[in-house]
């Protein structure tokens, strides 16, 4: 571990951190020895939580505390900002491509369970945006751990040709109690009653304001709305995120449409043919990556989202308004869920 | 085996960093200009006759920081 002296002034703290390329161009707290033994507790800062890229280093609980430290974070949020970074680490996430791509693509994190409730984790209005300090200080935590010991640091490891405001942090928590389906984690297969994080790798989020009270005419709106052809989830076969304002998946349900099915209708519905996509990315990532599913695949092969309708994620968050969130996602990626451990 | 990387200019920085996390930061990286979609067919092609004389006078040269 790396100390350094500077100056008893939380400006000339910061700007030490900047300085240092460890920060993200926010404000960080100065990760003193106190706080992160306080962020610690018990907790061995040597043990081994996952190993990221492009670095090649491990992330320790050490490392993570410090870079939660740095977030702002709870000591009790660690657990969560711990799952996380297991979860990104998980192969199946595709870190390195994750992390190295020049599309926006950024750990976009969904908490469930008990924990939510526990840490005050927003799952209400504005849970994605202004506001929610748990929210944002998990999801900062885990884009400082990317950068800080995976790497990520735009133009050196991260390689994202804009980025978007989700790089810095995306967290919210699932409104369970609001939502007509179970929870995301246990159609995940994580049993009833745990809390868990599912990490998605978004790409952007896109705002479909619609007012139907017709379960299955919003729904078609929806896959409208998905279905655009330079998609990285088209050319790849990827885990999108639907994240429904409770009204909607209200009245979706009440449409007769459980998860399961919505997904299904998603799936069908949301198909383009293969000659809206330009040659270029036919050429380079549809057909190698997804020719041999489609068996060949011609001008009027209607591709989809995902390879499996179960593939397009739902969820449901936000507050009052007839508002869904789709997320879409690098696609070369699956969505890992890990339990979130005391 | 051996191993040369192209990449273009922007890249250089991420593949330097993937060469040292691989721990072969000697690793033999051949740049070429960015971006190539929109150069001439012509070009490219002669971009492709460029880097392919690199590779050989790496090889030529018994370079080799890829090897493993």
């Amino acid at each position: 571990m790396k100390f350094v002296d500077v100056a008893d002034d939380p400006r000339a703290a910061w700007l030490a951190i900047e300085g240092r390329n460890w920060g993200d161009g926010l404000p960080c707290i100065p990760p003193t020895s106190e706080l992160v033994e306080a962020m610690l507790g018990e907790r061995d800062a040597a043990e081994q939580v996952a190993l990221l890229a492009p670095s090649d280093e491990w992330a320790t609980v050490g490392l993570v505390a410090i870079n939660a430290v740095m977030a702002g974070c709870e000591p009790a949020v660690l657990p969560v900002v711990l799952a996380a970074v297991r979860a990104a680490g998980d192969p199946a996430f595709n870190l390195l491509a994750v992390q190295s791509t020049t599309n926006p693509a950024t750990e976009v994190l969904i908490v469930n369970g008990p924990v939510v409730r526990e840490l005050g984790v927003e799952s209400g209005a504005g849970c994605m945006g202004a506001g929610g300090r748990t929210n944002l200080t998990i999801g900062r935590a885990v884009r400082l751990v990317m950068a800080n010991v995976g790497g990520a640091r735009p133009g050196e490891g991260d390689s994202a040709t804009q980025g978007f405001p989700g790089k810095l942090a995306f967290c919210f928590a699932e409104a369970e109690e609001a939502s007509p389906w179970p929870p995301l984690h246990e159609a995940l297969g994580r049993p009833a009653g745990t809390s868990a994080v599912t990490v998605v790798s978004g790409s952007g989020s896109l705002n479909l304001l619609d007012t139907s009270d017709d379960g299955e005419e919003l729904l078609l709106a929806f896959s409208r709305a998905i279905a655009y052809p330079s998609s990285n989830d088209y050319l790849w076969g990827g885990m999108p995120l639907v994240v429904m304002g409770p009204e909607h998946a209200d009245v979706i349900d009440r449409g007769g449409f459980d998860r399961a099915e919505a997904q299904r209708f998603l799936f069908e519905r949301s198909t383009i043919p293969a000659s809206h996509i330009t040659r270029s990315n036919r050429r380079s990532f549809l057909e190698p990556g997804r020719g041999e599913l489609y068996g060949g695949i011609e001008d009027d092969t209607p591709i989809h989202v995902a390879d499996r309708p179960e593939d397009i994620l739902i969820a449901v968050a936000g507050g009052p308004g007839t508002h869904t969130v789709y997320v879409p996602t690098f696609g070369d990626s699956r969505a890992v869920t890990e339990d979130i451990r005391a | 085996m051996w191993a040369i990387v192209i990449c273009t200019e922007p890249f250089r920085a991420l593949a330097e960093l993937n060469a040292r996390a691989k721990r072969i930061p000697d690793l033999d990286l051949i740049v070429v200009p960015h971006p190539l979609g929109v150069r001439p067919v012509e070009e490219v092609e002669e971009l492709g006759r460029d880097v392919a004389r690199q590779i050989g006078a790496l090889i030529a040269a018994g370079s080799g920081g890829g090897h493993s």
